[in-house]
């Protein structure tokens, strides 16, 4: 008798998986952990190279992870995958300028009886997503996703920012430290819209988002410059081939 | 910073980058990102929108010092003040980047504030929704030639269009009030009796008021007829214990001309919980 499969898709998933033909097979994980050292007080504020330069292959590492995994349960595909991008432990970062960056990726590894064959895909949508795309003549064509690490200095904002003697009583915008959630954010955003295109993608749906802001050096208990990181994901469509340019869905008004 | 158009004042280079590489052009449409779920994308379609892209705008505030008197319940206005500019602030860039993009309008805008350790005296305002352009062209815009904003999500904003009306602007009122101390005699007085303690009834009560009138004289402005979906909400952002924020927000609509007639709503027995 085979193994029984676990799936995280609840009771209308499952009709919708069996409806859109994706046979579910179960969990699948990947992770990637690496070692990023931090940088003090550079001279401008910018992009922290060190951990964008580690988080490609962190993110390849963590895909391969999860499709060979799923390919071992015979699946080729893999639906409702969510994507969590942490510091394991914030508080190494301050004492040593080192600390563990981790990528992790889990989902549910599905056959899809529709995939055309030694394709694989990685797609944040659940199985009832994918049905009403599918009807609407669109495929799901992948992950997209896009990050960055963004270091703003902000020095001159100091007084502003610790509410100490120095504080100006004014209401006003802290310039500097906006710049940086701010490029973090648009840098990223930018990524994700490139892998899309990169994987023949029309655009992208369902985006989540988690922003992360930490002080990333300190003077007299006064944060002097931050450090932003920011995940975006969302499920890369396409339009099935040869399909009419706008397919019409009937929507009702529910009495609930 | 009210909106003016054609500006992108306030936004950083990456935003200009990324919208015009999202822009398309020469006939052919660029890549669209959305937070909009599947169901809401659809939707969008079906009412004759396309997506073009996520657009957000943020802004970190320094809140400044407001003197407050222990007995007397008061709006504190510094503190108003600095929650509602700053909010606007990142309304406005968001409504930049959706020019940028060339969209009508955005749907499903949150506006979220949070505060960090690390900056005691400060707070982040974050607006962030999907920008969307309609297939026809047509007028969706404010009076004042911003895109329409709206907190309507896919499905609230289809069924909107079918009853007639169109969104015209995000509204928000907001009031930051301090309630006032019970004297020690007042506080005698009540000990162990059931009774109402007007100075707390009233001070809520103003605060709440204040914050909803001013998201109505803001809908005024805009020339809506109505505002749906409002909400006020109620938060300390970490205050002292007598200090709070009342939000009202929602969003202003105006009837569409010549509309064709509301759909009837049928009954389904949905397999979703």
């Amino acid at each position: 008798m085979p193994k029984p499969w676990i799936a995280t898709f609840n009771g209308g998933e499952l009709v919708c998986a069996n409806q859109v033909g994706l046979k579910p097979l179960g969990q699948v994980f990947g992770c990637a952990v690496r070692g990023v050292s931090t940088q003090y007080f550079p001279a401008t504020s910018d992009e922290a190279r060190i951990e964008s330069e580690a988080f490609d292959p962190m993110l390849a590492e963590s895909l391969a992870h999860v499709q060979a995994e799923a390919t071992q349960l015979g699946a080729n595909a893999v639906v409702g995958c969510q994507v969590v991008w942490t510091r394991v432990d914030e508080r190494v970062e301050a004492s040593d300028g080192f600390y563990p960056s981790t990528l992790k990726i889990s989902g549910t590894a599905v056959f899809d009886t529709e995939a055309r064959k030694g394709e694989f895909y990685i797609v944040p949508a659940s199985p009832d997503e994918i049905m009403v795309l599918r009807r609407a003549d669109y495929i799901p064509a992948g992950l997209a996703l896009g990050r960055s690490t963004y270091y703003q200095t902000a020095w001159r904002q100091v007084p502003k920012m610790t509410g100490g003697a120095f504080s100006t009583w004014a209401n006003e915008e802290v310039v500097e430290l906006t710049r940086g959630p701010y490029m973090a954010r648009e840098v990223a955003m930018g990524r994700m819209a490139d892998m899309a295109k990169a994987a023949g993608a029309v655009g992208i749906v369902g985006v989540k988002i988690a922003t992360e802001i930490h002080p990333a050096g300190t003077l007299q208990g006064s944060t002097m410059s931050v450090t932003t990181r920011f995940l975006c994901y969302g499920t890369a469509i396409r339009r099935k081939p040869g399909s009419i340019d706008f397919v019409s869905v009937k929507p009702i008004i529910p009495l609930s | 910073m009210p909106y003016s158009a054609g500006s992108s004042e306030g936004l950083p280079e990456a935003a200009r980058q990324r919208l015009v590489a999202m822009r398309g052009g020469e006939g052919k449409k660029g890549l669209f990102t959305s937070d909009l779920s599947i169901n809401e994308f659809l939707l969008c379609q079906e009412a004759g929108f396309d997506p073009v892209g996520l657009v957000m705008g943020s802004s970190i505030y320094h809140i400044g010092f407001q003197f407050k008197n222990f007995y007397q319940n008061q709006e504190l206005e510094v503190l108003s003040q600095a929650m509602y500019e700053a909010r606007e602030l990142a309304m406005t860039r968001m409504e930049e980047e959706a020019d940028l993009l060339g969209a009508d309008g955005i749907v499903g805008v949150r506006l979220e504030v949070t505060r960090y350790v690390w900056g005691a005296s400060m707070a982040e305002f974050m607006a962030i929704g999907t920008a969307i352009k309609h297939r026809a062209g047509g007028n969706y815009r404010t009076p004042d030639g911003r895109p329409f904003t709206s907190d309507l999500s896919g499905q609230d904003f289809w069924t909107l269009l079918k009853a007639g009306y169109q969104p015209v602007s995000l509204v928000m009122g907001n009031c930051v009030y301090h309630v006032a101390h019970q004297g020690t005699l007042q506080a005698i007085k009540q000990a162990g009796r059931n009774i109402e303690m007007p100075n707390y009834t009233q001070a809520l009560y103003d605060a709440r008021e204040l914050a909803l009138s001013r998201m109505q004289a803001e809908a005024e402005r805009d020339g809506a007829t109505g505002i749906v979906g409002a909400q006020v909400k109620e938060n300390s952002h970490g205050w002292d214990s007598h200090v709070i924020e009342y939000f009202a927000v929602g969003t202003a609509v105006r009837p569409i001309e010549n509309a064709p007639a509301v759909p009837e709503p049928s009954m389904v027995l949905s397999l979703n919980g």
